[in-house]
């Protein structure tokens, strides 16, 4: 079920909704970050990442290795933007408020994703998520061109048995 | 996770890599296993941590609690800005100290 491309000015990943797979996803995008070298917070964005895939791991995946979730980074002159699907039916974002208990052990996730992004967006049904971050490139940079590569498949693995099943998913 | 103690109630633990939602349970149950053992003052020394996510801030929620309640202490020593900035946004910062290690030999 593993599967990373990635291009010049994009990222893409699918993987099992383990928790696992949430750390071999932050090595494959922390590599691709430092190769590409954008002119981002690269903490801000593997928190993101992170937190955007532990919540479809655990609620939109039910942690079931079977169940896929994927994840999407596009980058432009102004910015990245980060796309993160589960299989899940979603949930109701628009009663999720903003106070959290900072000292209460969960619900920080949403919030931290809302802190470190400019813009945060749902879906309707609430199984994919879109943050984005914005930033600027020095105005004598010429390194990065739009569209500029084809995309290359660095890793594929069919190690993992089962195929995405999202009928066998329960809701979040 | 490396430590080192400076007494039978006070303990520096150095822990590595990830703090994440992979490995946060085995996590909180070694600081906790310290606890129950009486070692109730504790100092996590981030400098060879990569990464901490929602779930490793939670281990050090529980284990603030924890100490809190027996009369304890919890410290945070962070050279990285990044962390330090992730407890502060979280107004962790607010009920347990987070440093730099410049400023815990400052204000022990």
């Amino acid at each position: 079920m593993w599967k990373v491309e990635q291009s010049e000015d994009c990222f893409s990943l699918q993987m099992p909704a383990t928790r696992s797979s949430i750390d071999r996803a932050d090595d494959r995008f922390t590599a691709f970050l430092q190769e590409r070298r954008f002119p981002t917070d690269s903490f801000a964005l593997r928190l993101l990442l992170r937190e955007s895939l532990l919540n479809a791991v655990d609620h939109g995946g039910r942690q079931d290795p079977c169940a896929c979730v994927s994840f999407t980074c596009t980058a432009d002159r102004g910015g990245m933007t980060l796309q993160v699907r589960d299989p899940g039916p979603g949930f109701n974002w628009r009663e999720q408020g903003t106070d959290i208990d900072h000292l209460q052990e969960g619900g920080r996730g949403l919030a931290l994703m809302r802190l470190y992004s400019d813009n945060l967006q749902f879906n309707d049904a609430g199984n994919q998520v879109t943050m984005y971050i914005s930033y600027k490139f020095p105005p004598e940079s010429d390194r990065y061109t739009l569209g500029s590569s084809k995309t290359e498949r660095i890793e594929h693995d069919d190690a993992h048995p089962g195929q995405p099943n999202p009928d066998a998913v329960p809701g979040r | 996770m490396t430590t080192h103690t400076q007494d039978n109630q006070t303990l520096t633990l150095y822990p590595e890599g990830k703090i994440t939602a992979a490995n946060a349970d085995a996590f909180r149950q070694e600081l906790l296993e310290h606890v129950q053992a009486g070692r109730i003052h504790l100092t996590i020394d981030l400098s060879r941590v990569d990464i901490i996510d929602s779930k490793g801030l939670a281990v050090f929620i529980v284990c603030y609690k924890t100490v809190s309640e027996k009369g304890g202490s919890l410290a945070v020593i962070a050279d990285n800005n990044d962390f330090r900035n992730l407890f502060h946004v979280m107004r962790l910062d607010k009920h347990f100290s987070v440093r730099s290690s410049r400023e815990s030999e400052k204000t022990p």
